[in-house]
């Protein structure tokens, strides 16, 4: 890994969080550039914790958090100023419409009113919430409230998205769309996207950061996983799907033992 | 030449270079002193770095284009007041029309109340004015330690000024109702002198406020049990009183000791304040109060 300086995008540094006796992420060094970052793990592996970190929400233990070569920590406004974030339960304010929702969201991100409007209206529309632009939160689908926060995240027109599952829990024609919406976002914008379906991942394009109990095991194109697995496997590429390989590496994690696993 | 310049200006100004022949030499050295220039290859390095960097979307252009950026505009290190202050007015919109309703609703009908019937109106208003606090700050941070409060911990906004600006809103409205309806209570028929009046709901009013807003910040606590909680704490304070006790934070003007329950409730709420805002500080997030040193602490 080298320096943060030479690295244009998100660099993570030795990252560790600890909640009292229980360490969720420990000692994640890797970088997010221009394009999507596939954070893939099991549930609990720390995936949210890592985002929560990038996205200044949580301070880290140890480590530090650097967007283009700026110190997260020194400058959060750096940070925030830039960043569009999509919580893993992206719950608003229940008594809330959407559109007042946004509307307080582009007063807390500084959006000037005459600009607020007419974005706020965008997004309701592209993101499919126009018809429910005036139903209190509480009336929304888990779907809806989830497209309620990609378009709050969206706000600012970021230039750094982090997104917690972005997909979770919408219906397949839903999923595709914010699939395709991301991946356009994602031609000039840094993109970190935690999810938990690997059919999410664009085997071709997107880079991977996998990790286990804490730990960064693998960080690279994803491609090079899927190659990796052909090489040991002797198979040909077309033969080894992302899921193969992602399973063929815990497996090899899993019959290291109890060995520490050291980070890519 | 304005480079050159520069430095030996101050030194001219003050006739120093002339007087000294040493302060003249040093003069002579910064005149000719250059500061290196970048190698062909540290700059090639520095495109390279600038090349990778993500570009805006036509929104965020028209933003940049407006100059309007939240970092120039309110400074985490500006000076608190009139940084609460902005926070607390881009924040009006997140109280619901029936908060401001129902808070001016309840004020009017207890002077009304007390306008038609022999209640003591003193007692009245020292009792019931903190409850007003105490649901209204619960109604401001009814989404502490939820979704809406992590999206909101993402904007570019400091978390101490936000949650104080959410404060200031429903406090500063409350006190308004009060003098409003210690202004009819005294006009109607005086009691008391109106100072004394005021002071005996606005005290409890503090503190209440003060501890619903510590209890709301606590991650383990919904805001509606925060709520509950102050609200029994202040009924406890009232029916201690009615028992003869002296040792309540309820006390009317003329009661034993009524000045130092005052002072003492006064104390209490600087106090619950000054540690909510510090531990927001402290509390995991990058607020602008320095993040201990890397390592301390760690694993």
């Amino acid at each position: 890994m080298k320096g943060p300086l030479d690295r244009p995008g998100l660099v993570l540094e030795d990252l560790w969080l600890a909640f009292g006796r229980k360490t969720a992420v420990k000692g994640v060094t890797a970088w997010c550039g221009v394009g999507v970052s596939a954070v893939v793990g099991p549930n609990g592996s720390g995936k949210s914790c890592l985002l929560r970190m990038a996205a200044g929400i949580v301070r880290p233990t140890r480590g530090r958090v650097f967007w283009l070569g700026v110190d997260a920590a020194g400058d959060p406004f750096f940070l925030k100023d830039a960043l569009g974030y999509l919580p893993q339960r992206p719950v608003p304010y229940p008594d809330m419409t959407p559109r007042q929702f946004l509307s307080h969201m582009a007063t807390l991100k500084a959006i000037p009113r005459h600009l607020a409007g007419a974005r706020r209206d965008h997004l309701l529309a592209e993101l499919g919430l126009a018809r429910v632009a005036d139903v209190p939160a509480h009336r929304l689908s888990h779907g809806q409230r989830a497209r309620l926060g990609l378009a709050q995240a969206l706000l600012n027109d970021p230039y750094l998205l982090i997104l917690d599952e972005p997909t979770k829990g919408q219906a397949p024609e839903s999923r595709l769309e914010i699939l395709a919406l991301i991946r356009r976002l994602a031609e000039t914008r840094v993109v970190v996207m935690a999810t938990n379906e690997l059919s999410d991942v664009d085997v071709d394009r997107d880079r991977l950061l996998c990790l286990e109990e804490g730990r960064l095991v693998f960080q690279g194109p994803a491609a090079d996983l899927v190659d990796r697995a052909r090489v040991s496997g002797g198979a040909r590429r077309a033969e080894v799907c992302l899921a193969e390989a992602y399973l063929r590496l815990r497996r090899s994690l899993a019959t290291a033992g109890k060995k520490r696993p050291e980070p890519a | 030449m304005r480079l050159r310049d520069g430095p030996a200006r101050p030194f001219r100004l003050e006739g120093g270079p002339r007087s000294n022949g040493l302060q003249s030499r040093v003069v002579r050295e910064l005149m000719g002193w250059r500061v290196a220039g970048p190698t062909p290859a540290e700059t090639q390095a520095l495109a390279r770095f600038v090349e990778g960097f993500p570009t805006a979307g036509p929104f965020r252009a028209v933003l940049e284009r407006e100059g309007h950026s939240h970092a120039n505009d309110v400074s985490p290190f500006a000076p608190l007041p009139s940084t609460v202050l902005q926070a607390a007015l881009a924040q009006t919109g997140l109280f619901r029309i029936w908060f401001w309703l129902a808070s001016a609703a309840t004020v009017a009908a207890g002077v009304l109340f007390l306008a038609v019937t022999d209640t003591d109106a003193v007692s009245c208003l020292a009792a019931l004015t903190p409850l007003l606090a105490v649901f209204g700050v619960a109604h401001a941070f009814r989404a502490a330690n939820t979704g809406a409060w992590e999206m909101e911990m993402s904007c570019p906004v400091s978390p101490v000024h936000m949650a104080l600006g959410r404060l200031v809103v429903v406090v500063t409205y409350d006190i308004l109702l009060g003098v409003g309806a210690s202004l009819a209570v005294w006009w109607g028929s005086p009691p008391a002198v109106l100072t004394s009046l005021i002071v005996t709901w606005l005290v409890p009013l503090l503190i209440t406020a003060s501890l619903t807003f510590h209890l709301c910040l606590n991650p383990r606590l919904r805001s509606s049990a925060a709520a509950g909680l102050t609200a029994g704490f202040w009924a406890a304070q009232v029916l201690i009183r009615k028992t003869g006790v002296a040792l309540s934070l309820f006390a009317r003007p003329g009661d034993e000791g009524w000045a130092a329950v005052q002072v003492v409730s006064l104390a209490g709420a600087a106090l619950l304040l000054w540690a909510s805002v510090r531990s927001l500080s402290l509390r995991p997030g990058l607020s602008p109060v320095r993040v201990r040193a890397a390592g301390r602490g760690g694993p």
